[in-house]
């Protein structure tokens, strides 16, 4: 599984590392500081709420194969 | 009829509706009032329309009933401002907010004093009756429903979770934008100047973005409400405001016994640029 990060539309909100903050890291500011990555196995439900947490929806969860 | 409340020529006459968030039913402060489930006749309106005298100095606007709508406004900063066009790149480095400020220049020139001012007034007045209309609502919400208020005394640990479906359950802000150009959006045209209302609470409300939301669900797992707005003018006090919330929950809760509407009373709520109560009796005897 995968996260697409979308930089540009990230406002700020942390709503993903107040979600799951071992996945998400953010800069300084409050901002996403990471670019698109593949997720840890065992860390795909957390990294997936996490997504969806982004109330501008610059996190997408895209899967790679294998069952949604 | 001033220019200011008359309807623009542009403006289909189909789409003008008598609604506005002053007073409309459910919006003037009234007792047992309930602001935001009055909104819900919006549901049955078109994704857009238009309201005469919708905002506080008297002006029109265009009304946004779903919440992609005010994503796709708010994100677009460039094509929609604020009223405050006063972030742009900035010079210096700041440690503190008013430093910033004083520093910042926007189209090569510094900000003048009304507009120091203004951005002053903006930020301490942003932070002064939100958060309190915040836990206004939230408190009646307890208040009203004694099995919510002791779900989150025997369990604390969900106030997080129960303060977040409160922000948008119980939103207070309306955002009004002001188009830079003509903009085409489901085939309506608006045009440079005119205003745009991204109202938070009906957006938060969106059947399209939320299961159930007129419930409220303190496990509600999926929450990407918009209490704090969208895009690069995201509400720059929203983490302070969520510890405010959260807080004033943890710590009421742990040292006011269980408390109800004081019986003979009923909560007074309105609506308009911010959703509050004005009058709310607590009893806990």
């Amino acid at each position: 599984m995968r996260i697409l990060v979308d930089k540009a539309r990230c406002a700020g909100h942390a709503r993903c590392y107040a979600t799951a903050p071992e996945i998400f890291v953010l800069d300084d500011n409050g901002y996403i500081d990471m670019e698109s990555f593949d997720v840890q196995p065992g860390q795909e439900e957390l990294a997936r709420r996490g997504a969806r947490a982004c109330p501008e929806r610059a996190l997408r969860v895209e899967h790679e194969g294998g069952p949604k | 009829m001033s220019s200011r409340t008359a309807i623009p020529p542009h403006v289909p006459p189909e789409l003008v509706r008598s609604f506005n968030f002053w007073s409309a039913p459910g919006m003037k402060p009234e007792a047992g009032g309930d602001p935001h489930a009055a909104l819900a006749c919006l549901r049955d309106e078109p994704r857009i329309f238009y309201s005469a005298r919708n905002t506080a100095e008297g002006y029109g606007t265009w009304v946004l009933t779903r919440a992609e709508d005010m994503r796709a406004v708010l994100q677009d900063a460039a094509a929609f401002s604020s009223s405050r066009k006063l972030f742009s790149p900035l010079v210096g480095e700041a440690e503190d907010f008013a430093t910033f400020l004083v520093d910042a220049k926007v189209d090569g020139r510094p900000l003048n004093g009304d507009e120091l001012i203004g951005m002053g007034v903006l930020v301490f007045v942003a932070g002064l009756d939100t958060v309190a209309a915040a836990l206004g609502f939230d408190f009646n919400y307890l208040a009203a429903n004694p099995g919510a208020q002791s779900d989150l005394r025997t369990h604390p640990e969900r106030i997080p979770n129960a303060a977040e479906e409160m922000l948008r359950a119980f939103s207070t802000v309306h955002m009004v934008r002001v188009a830079n150009k003509d903009v085409e959006l489901h085939g309506v045209t608006i045009k440079a100047g005119d205003r745009v209302s991204c109202a938070t609470m009906v957006a938060n409300r969106d059947t399209n973005e939320f299961a159930n939301p007129d419930c409220i669900d303190f496990k509600r797992e999926v929450n990407r409400h918009v209490a704090f707005a969208y895009g690069p003018h995201r509400c720059v006090g929203s983490h302070l405001a969520r510890r405010e919330v959260i807080i004033g929950l943890e710590e009421w809760l742990r040292r006011m016994p269980p408390f109800r509407i004081k019986e003979g009373t009923a909560p007074v709520a309105h609506g308009g640029t911010v959703f509050g109560i004005e009058k709310l009796v607590l009893d806990w005897s």
